[in-house]
């Protein structure tokens, strides 16, 4: 009787455990990455404890990043109008190719310091990093394809069941972990190695004229383009008259307030020489059509900036100085990071000859 | 003897489905156009004289609750829940709480905190299709159809309504009186008129507005509408 009762518990013990074993197989072992806050910058917006950062995390979002299988017909990716040498953005493109040779409608955004930034897309009509992606993977002139699409073909693939157990701790493939995943790869591209970083960090110094247009930077410019980040993320109408053929309101869209039309989000400026064309909609080829454009094209309307009403005076020194200065917002370490580039491609490859700034 | 364990067996598996039917509630969803019970492929006439065909009708709901007749309210569940006319099973829902109540109360729509928190999953996966991801935002109810009145491709019509923030929060609340000394362990059937998507609070024409595509005034008046349309079967 004492035996049978012994060898009952010491089943009962080997059931239980073997439990635990079965559920210790759903826990991520991905190992940990720490995010790093530059010094003297302020919190991220992003909620990490949501979506901890792990290598392997990291690794299946610059995957998912790179693969054309996330378009209707395999051939755009994210990096597809998101280049690495043009701080990710659509390097030379007013406005970046979809499908078929579909056009979009917005200049697409150079990509860095995500962790920071509550809203997304020119218009914030987006609240949180996780979801962007959703957008273009659905646009139609975009890469066209639907979510339960996309799901199928990386369920379907030989490596990422593996790369999701990896990074979540189960095979289960789903939106929220592929809209995960992308963040966590986006998440670490952070750019905070410029120039004017160094001068910042007492590393390097400015200049004479990187100096003068910093000054100039700091009372004409930096009220909405504000260090460290250089954007307040914020919604302004800078006196860019409406496209006749986008009609693109802006902020408006997603508001459907009449005070928010033609408002469009603050674009930061780091790395800003190497990202054109520049505006919502990529009108402007060099920051010379720019500073023409603040100086004399501004078309004031109701809803301009208060602070742009009477345009904005900038002498042709001043430009001069300022675009000196714009230069030292260039991260050549964040442009050639291999971390962030193209598996196959590398950092080796080159943007087109700049001919715009 | 073995065939008597097998009768005791049955008889307390009946017992025990017995016991569950009587510590649960269920709502059945009815769907009608007006007075005639709804068929996806029948044509109906709205109260602007548009026929109409509607052949997609989906809609969430959440924080379904009783309240009794001690004004004590009884939360039946915390998830979301989507009605598709396209799936039977989803027009039933089963709650493991029961209670005599006088009212029953539910919303019409995805809590705001689940728009604004990145990606959900399960019924609220945005793979689902009633997730906005051009501006983020679910869709909390979408009907499509076909009516000749729509000057469209197709003469298609179709209406998406979401928005979760003020002023165009298209989240509604149902409150539902129950009648008096009902058989609390019956079901709660509730008559969905989907005829009040047209006139419901606010006549809406098919041959003006025959598309909603995002949250605002529109939106808000089809929420209104279709906020109306549920009704406490009569045979309760």
């Amino acid at each position: 009787m004492q035996l049978k009762r012994t060898i009952f518990f010491i089943i009962l013990l080997v059931i239980i455990c073997a439990g635990f074993i079965g559920i210790n197989k759903n826990v991520s072992t991905a190992k940990r990455v720490p995010f790093t806050v530059p010094k003297g910058w302020p919190k991220p917006v992003y909620d990490f404890s949501k979506n901890p950062l792990t290598e392997e995390g990291i690794a299946l979002g610059k995957r998912l990043f790179y693969d054309g299988q996330l378009s209707k017909d395999g051939t755009i990716s994210c990096g597809s109008c998101h280049q690495q040498f043009g701080a990710f953005n659509s390097y030379d493109h007013p406005l970046s190719h979809g499908l078929e040779n579909a056009l979009t409608t917005r200049n697409a955004p150079a990509l860095f310091n995500l962790a920071w930034q509550k809203e997304f897309m020119w218009d914030g009509g987006i609240n949180h990093l996780d979801l962007q992606p959703l957008a273009p993977i659905t646009a139609h002139n975009e890469m066209g394809e639907d979510i339960d699409n996309v799901l199928t073909k990386l369920k379907k693939n030989k490596q990422y069941p593996k790369l999701f157990k990896a990074a979540f701790g189960d095979e289960t493939i789903n939106t929220q972990r592929l809209g995960k995943a992308l963040s966590q790869f986006l998440l670490t591209m952070v750019s905070s190695n410029s120039k004017y970083d160094r001068v910042m960090r007492g590393e390097d110094s400015f200049l004479l004229s990187e100096k003068l247009g910093h000054d100039i930077f700091k009372t004409k410019c930096a009220q909405c383009h504000a260090a460290p980040l250089f954007t307040d993320y914020s919604y302004r109408n800078t006196g860019m008259p409406l496209e006749p053929f986008l009609k693109d309101l802006g902020r408006m869209t997603i508001t459907n307030d009449a005070a928010d039309s033609l408002k469009f989000r603050v674009p930061s400026l780091r790395n800003v020489s190497v990202s054109f064309p520049y505006g919502h909609d990529g009108r402007f080829f060099s920051l010379i059509n720019v500073f023409e454009h603040y100086r004399n094209n501004m078309q004031i309307g109701p809803t301009t900036d208060v602070l742009l009403k009477n345009k904005l005076p900038l002498s042709n020194y001043e430009i001069g100085q300022l675009r000196a200065f714009l230069q030292t917002l260039t991260d050549s370490v964040f442009l050639k990071d291999p971390r962030f580039s193209e598996p196959g491609i590398g950092v080796n490859s080159n943007p087109p000859l700049d001919q715009h700034n | 003897m073995q065939q008597k364990w097998k009768i005791r067996f049955l008889i307390s598996m009946l017992l025990g489905f017995n016991n569950m039917a009587t510590s649960q509630s269920t709502v059945q969803f009815k769907m009608m156009f007006n007075n005639q019970t709804f068929h996806k492929d029948s044509s109906y006439t709205n109260s602007a004289g548009d026929t109409v065909q509607i052949h997609r009708f989906m809609f969430y709901t959440n924080k379904w609750k009783l309240i009794t007749s001690n004004n004590d309210t009884i939360h039946l569940s915390k998830d979301h829940f989507l009605i598709n006319i396209e799936k039977e099973q989803s027009m039933a829902l089963t709650f493991p709480k029961l209670a005599n109540a006088t009212k029953i109360i539910f919303d019409i729509g995805v809590d705001s905190i689940l728009n604004t928190t990145g990606i959900q999953t399960g019924i609220l996966d945005p793979a689902i299709g009633m997730f906005w991801t051009w501006r983020t935002g679910y869709i909390m109810a979408k009907l499509h159809g076909v009516s000749p009145q729509a000057k469209t491709a197709g003469n298609r019509f179709s209406y998406e309504v979401g928005g979760f923030q003020s002023p165009y929060n298209s989240v509604r609340t149902i409150v539902l009186e129950l009648p008096t000394h009902r058989e609390k362990s019956k079901p709660i059937t509730i008559q969905t008129n989907m005829a009040n998507w047209f006139n419901g609070k606010h006549p809406i024409q098919i041959g003006i507005t025959p598309n909603c595509h995002n949250a605002g005034k529109l939106a808000m008046q089809l929420a209104d509408n279709y906020a109306t349309m549920f009704s406490i079967d009569p045979s309760n």
